[in-house]
């Protein structure tokens, strides 16, 4: 069985920082990112690096052979953090991880049948 | 500190206030590892599944043990990482459900 691995999309964050003002970057980049993340049809998963909720999440992913969009945001300082928990908060008002956008379906926590149903996987 | 210290001293002083680890020891070391890298970078053990702000004062409701572990082993029968559970669960004489969050959000921003 082929295993998709999750893209972190943290690195789009990183784009070319050099030779350029860091706060138009990180605007630039913030909006990039909202594009990825508002757009329909995706699975973005948001997480923690050492949540084992999140472990499970990505592992369910994987084994189902989704491809899907992660960030860890305990990865993330200052404006970047700032920018990606509006955002959760925008799907999840508690904030809490994993936080799972597929498609316009919002899933909070490790509930393998929520996710399962939201990706169209009947067992 | 190694993983299997904590390990060793948590079991302890936890057990002798009848509260046990999670019977699933692979899970138990995987949050016990995270606990120990959140010391590393916040210089205390921020439970791993939520987003610590990196000030021990505005964070030391999520502390392990956090403040939740109580009540939710009550309700839950599980602490919300996982880590803690209750006998009745670790005897599977109930089931583990999802463990919501607990903590108000607003202490988060």
């Amino acid at each position: 069985m082929q295993i998709n691995k999750g893209i972190d999309i943290r690195r789009f964050y990183n784009l070319g920082f050099e030779n350029s003002d860091r706060s138009v970057q990180i605007f630039n980049n913030c909006t990039f990112i909202k594009e990825i993340i508002m757009a329909k049809d995706k699975t973005i998963l948001y997480a923690l690096s050492t949540c084992s909720h999140c472990k499970s999440t990505k592992k369910l992913l994987s084994e189902c052979n989704v491809e899907y969009d992660y960030i860890e945001v305990d990865d993330l300082e200052g404006e970047e953090r700032k920018a990606i928990l509006a955002d959760i908060r925008e799907l999840n008002p508690r904030c809490s991880f994993p936080t799972i956008k597929i498609n316009e379906t919002v899933i909070v926590g490790y509930k393998e049948k929520e996710i399962k149903e939201a990706l169209g996987i009947k067992k | 500190m190694k993983v299997e210290q904590l390990y060793d001293a948590l079991k302890k002083s936890q057990e002798a206030r009848g509260i046990y680890f999670n019977k699933d020891k692979d899970l138990v070391f995987e949050l016990l590892e995270s606990l120990l890298l959140n010391k590393d970078r916040y210089g205390y053990m921020a439970c791993p599944c939520r987003l610590a702000c990196g000030e021990r004062e505005k964070d030391k409701d999520i502390c392990c043990p956090c403040d939740y572990r109580e009540p939710d082993l009550e309700e839950f029968g599980a602490c919300f990482c996982g880590l803690y559970v209750s006998t009745a669960l670790n005897n599977g004489d109930i089931q583990a459900e999802y463990v919501p969050e607990r903590r108000p959000p607003e202490k988060m921003f």
